[in-house]
């Protein structure tokens, strides 16, 4: 694959997971149809993104629906959930900068990373940076112990599930973190 | 199928996963037991996340798999 055609995935695409899927079983002889069956497997856990977020975009713009999700990865779903009682029109500026600065960035990186390889050392273990993210955005949304059930059971499921294909672990271990949480609250009433 | 065109497919694929609840309730009431369902996305999937970021394909620790960036 020429590098103009793979760092179109960056903008066309616009998600690391489902780019690096695509681009790595292309790139390795895979046939087109089940790299690209792959890569839209490993979108299907944005389905729950998008639930999720629904109840903060009623109330928005047409305009802000429609390009809303296009920004949508997993770093500002993270950053989007300690928000989603913002009013409207706060929610949007907050999303719309962090997004927009995520995709700048991600324009951008990925380009340098096409033209002149790998930049930052492996010893920076800047693989660490994004879960510790996600790990003090997960604190700071839990406010009631059936987000801690559900947490737990996600965490563990995905543990338990690790082996299957296609980070199908992290949907199941998803699921059952919110079917927990959900009997939990149920049963705390 | 060429490249580009994968490109595509997956790119409007991942577009609608991201778009389809957004674009489709927000004009709609949502149901209250839903809303109570939906609180408990965040703090399973970050949870969730952070162990499929942390750990390999058979459950060890992993100093980073690459494909999840």
């Amino acid at each position: 694959m020429g590098n103009l055609v793979g760092w179109s995935s960056s903008p066309i695409i616009f998600r690391g997971s489902a780019q690096l899927t695509l681009v790595t079983l292309l790139g390795s002889g895979t046939a087109v149809v089940a790299a690209t069956t792959a890569a839209l497997v490993v979108s299907a856990r944005h389905l729950m993104y998008s639930a999720a977020l629904a109840p903060a975009f009623q109330g928005q713009p047409r305009w802000f629906r429609w390009f809303g999700p296009y920004l949508l990865i997993d770093q500002l779903f993270a950053m989007s959930t300690i928000r989603l009682d913002d009013d409207p029109r706060d929610f949007r500026t907050y999303y719309l900068v962090a997004g927009l600065t995520f995709w700048v960035i991600w324009l951008v990186t990925t380009a340098l990373g096409l033209l002149i390889g790998p930049v930052v050392p492996e010893a920076w273990h800047l693989e660490f940076a994004v879960p510790i993210l996600f790990v003090g955005l997960l604190i700071l949304g839990i406010d009631n112990w059936p987000k801690v059930v559900a947490a737990v059971v996600g965490a563990g499921v995905t543990l338990v599930s690790a082996g299957i294909p296609n980070r199908g672990g992290l949907l199941v271990g998803s699921l059952a973190g919110i079917l927990a949480g959900t009997l939990a609250a149920r049963a705390g009433r | 199928m060429s490249d580009l065109t994968a490109i595509l497919v997956v790119g409007i694929g991942s577009y609608l996963s991201r778009g389809v609840f957004i674009v489709s309730l927000s004009q709609r009431m949502i149901p209250d037991n839903v809303l109570v369902a939906l609180q408990f996305v965040a703090p399973a999937v970050l949870a969730s996340l952070i162990v499929a970021r942390l750990v390999d394909g058979k459950g060890n620790l992993a100093s980073g798999a690459p494909e999840l960036a």
